[in-house]
C-alpha cells in the first residue's frame, strides 16, 4: 500500500499491526479522542519513541503536542468524515522536518471507528 | 531509517520534551532553527505563521517585530532579551491569543525563544480587573452604605473613592486601624475585636456602630461584618459592609426626646427621669453598691411671679431656672421638671456633703442671678430639699425624702437648703 491510495482507510482497517511494521511511511491508529492503538515501526523510528510508551496514550496531547491544533486535531475532532493531505512540520527528535500528514477518519468504517494519521517525510 | 536504538534513558529525555509544556526553540545569527519541541510547531502553525526551518526571523517576526530587532540587536550582548512579553495575535480562525514571549541570545550564533500561549490568564486578569472596576463603581454608586476592606488586624486594606471622601482628611486611610473611625464619644462603644471574633466564628457579625466623619459628623452604621475565608476555609480578611441609618436614629431619638422631654425647659420630664435613672437602678440590683442623691427644688413665691409678671413671666423664670440647673450640674447628673415649679436632680455617687455643697451654690446662683425679662428684672429664689440612699431599687422614697426636705426648707422660712439625712 501506498500513502497516497484512494482506497487508503479499508486497507488500514484490514492491517494487522505486523502488517503496518511494513510500511514505509508511518502510521498512527487511533480511537475516536486520540487514543492510539497501533503505531508503526516506521513511525517509531522517526520519533524515537517506542511502541510501549506510545500506545493507549492520547496521540495529540501526550506524544505530538505540535498536532494539538485546528489543522490536525481540531480536524480530527470535528470531521466525521475526513480524507486530507497536508504539509506539515514535525520536531523529530526536536529537529523541525517537514513532512506530509494524511488525516484519515471514516465515522461508519467496516469495523472498528478508528482515524488514522499517516506521515511521509 | 536505520536510527541508532534509542537507550531507555534517552527516550525518556526525548518523551519529556515532546511534552514540555512551553513552545521552545532555538535559533541561529542567521535565523535557522535547529531545534524546537512539538508545543513550539504546534503553537506556530496553529497560530497560521508560515514555517520554514531556515526563516527563524521571519517566524519571530511575524510574532512580535519588536522582539526580532530587539534580539537581532542583543546578538553581540548574549543574555535575556525580553521575558514573558506580551503580545497579541490571532489565529487563521480569528480567535484571539495572547502570548508571553521570552528571548535569551545565549551567543551570537545561537538564541532561545519560549512562547507561552497565557490566553486563559489574560482572560481571566481582565474578568477580575473589570470585576474590580465595576465594584468600584458600584461602591461609588451607593448612596447611603459604605464598604471597608479590612485584614485580620482591622485595618483597612484597599481605598475607594467613597470612604476616602467621609473618613480620609485629604490623606489615605489604608492601613489604618478600623476602630480609629468609630466615634469615641458614642452612646454604646463597640469593640470590634470582640465582633471580629465572632465574625470569625460564624462568618458574619451584625451590629449598629456610631462612625465618626473626617467633617466631625458623627454617623449610625448598621454594620455587616463578614469573614473572608481563603481555599482552606482559614479567615484571611473582613469586610464590613455599613447602611447609613443616621436618618432613621435621629428620628428615633427625636422621638425620643419628645416623650421624656419637658417642651418649656427642655430638661427631661417625668417620663424621662425614670429612663434615665433605671440604668442606675439596674446597677443596684445587681449589687452594685450605689449611692443616689435627690435635691428637690422649687421656685419661692412662684404664684406671685405668675401673678405680677403674668404666666409668660412664669415660664421665663421656670426656663431661667432649667439653663441655670444644666450649666451647674454636668452631663451625667439628671435634671428634670416634675411639673409646675418642680424641680429634681439626681447625683449618682457624690458624698452627701457634695450633694448639699451643689445645692447650696444652686440655691445661691439663682439668688444672686436676676432674670432680666422684657424691661424688668425678676429675682426670684429657691427652696431646696436634699435625700441620699444607698442600694436603691426604686426612685420614689427618695424623691419623698427630697420632697420633705424642701418642705421643711418652706417652713423654715424657704431660700435654703435642707437635708433629711438620717431621718430616712
Amino acid at each position: 500500500m501506498n500513502f497516497e491510495d484512494a482506497a487508503g482507510l479499508a486497507q488500514l482497517e484490514a492491517m494487522s499491526p505486523q502488517l503496518l511494521d511494513e510500511l514505509a511511511f508511518g502510521v498512527v491508529r487511533m480511537r475516536t479522542g486520540g487514543e492510539v492503538v497501533a503505531y508503526n515501526e516506521w513511525e517509531s523510528k522517526m520519533a524515537g519513541l517506542s511502541k510501549e510508551r506510545v500506545l493507549a496514550r492520547n496521540f495529540f496531547v501526550d506524544i505530538a503536542p505540535c498536532t494539538n491544533n485546528f489543522m490536525v486535531a481540531e480536524r480530527f475532532m470535528s470531521e466525521p468524515e475526513l480524507d486530507a493531505t497536508l504539509d506539515y512540520i514535525f520536531t523529530l527528535r526536536m529537529k523541525p522536518t517537514d513532512v506530509k500528514l494524511r488525516l484519515l477518519r471514516l465515522l461508519r468504517s467496516a469495523s472498528a471507528d478508528h482515524m488514522y494519521l499517516l506521515v511521509k517525510r | 531509517m536505520n536510527d541508532e536504538v534509542n537507550t531507555s534513558d534517552d527516550e525518556s529525555l526525548l518523551q519529556f520534551v515532546y511534552q514540555f509544556p512551553v513552545a521552545v526553540m532555538r535559533m541561529s545569527g542567521a535565523g535557522v532553527i535547529d531545534l524546537m519541541n512539538p508545543r513550539a510547531v504546534g503553537m506556530l502553525m496553529g497560530l497560521g505563521l508560515p514555517f520554514q526551518a531556515d526563516q527563524g526571523w521571519r517566524i519571530l517576526d511575524g510574532l512580535d517585530p519588536t522582539l526580532g530587532d530587539l534580539v537581532r540587536g542583543h546578538l553581540q550582548e548574549p543574555g535575556l532579551v525580553a521575558e514573558q512579553r506580551p503580545v497579541e495575535r490571532h489565529d487563521p480562525k480569528g480567535r484571539v491569543h495572547h502570548l508571553a514571549l521570552t528571548a535569551i541570545v545565549v551567543n551570537a550564533n545561537s538564541c532561545m525563544v519560549a512562547i507561552e500561549d497565557v490566553t486563559n490568564r489574560v482572560l481571566q486578569e481582565r474578568q477580575l480587573a473589570h470585576e474590580r472596576q465595576s465594584l468600584a463603581v458600584v461602591l461609588e454608586a451607593l448612596k447611603g452604605y459604605f464598604v471597608l476592606m479590612l485584614d485580620l488586624d482591622l485595618r483597612i486594606t484597599q481605598p475607594n473613592p467613597s470612604i476616602e471622601r467621609m473618613f480620609g482628611q485629604g490623606a489615605t486611610i489604608v492601613g489604618r486601624s478600623c476602630s480609629e473611625l468609630l466615634h469615641p464619644g458614642a452612646v454604646e462603644s463597640v469593640d470590634l475585636v470582640v465582633k471580629a471574633e465572632l465574625a470569625v466564628r460564624q462568618g458574619w457579625a451584625s451590629f449598629e456602630a456610631e462612625y465618626r466623619c473626617a467633617d466631625g459628623m458623627v454617623i449610625w452604621g448598621d454594620t455587616m461584618l463578614t469573614t473572608i475565608v481563603d481555599e482552606a476555609g482559614t479567615p484571611s480578611a473582613f469586610v464590613i459592609v455599613a447602611r447609613d441609618v443616621s436618618e432613621r436614629h435621629r428620628r428615633e431619638e427625636a422621638l425620643v426626646d419628645e416623650a421624656l422631654t419637658d417642651p418649656l425647659t427642655g430638661l427631661l420630664n417625668r417620663r424621662g427621669l425614670a429612663a434615665r435613672v433605671a440604668p442606675w437602678l439596674d446597677e443596684a440590683r445587681a449589687g452594685k453598691p450605689l449611692t443616689i442623691s435627690a435635691l428637690a427644688l422649687d421656685i419661692d413665691f412662684f404664684k406671685r411671679v405668675n401673678d405680677r409678671h403674668g404666666h409668660d413671666g412664669g415660664d421665663a423664670v421656670l426656663r431661667h431656672l432649667g439653663q441655670l440647673l444644666t450649666k451647674q450640674f454636668r452631663r451625667g447628673d439628671i435634671v428634670a421638671r416634675l411639673g409646675g415649679e418642680e424641680f429634681v436632680v439626681l447625683l449618682k455617687d457624690s458624698p452627701d456633703a457634695v450633694a448639699m455643697a451643689l445645692a447650696e451654690r444652686m440655691r445661691h446662683l439663682l439668688e444672686h442671678t436676676p432674670l432680666a425679662w422684657k424691661d424688668e428684672t425678676i429675682a426670684v429664689t429657691t427652696s431646696i430639699g436634699v435625700a441620699s440612699g444607698a442600694g436603691l431599687t426604686e426612685v420614689e422614697p427618695l424623691l419623698h425624702d427630697a420632697d420633705l426636705g424642701l418642705y421643711r426648707a418652706k417652713a423654715e422660712g424657704r431660700n435654703r437648703v435642707v437635708c433629711t439625712q438620717g431621718e430616712i
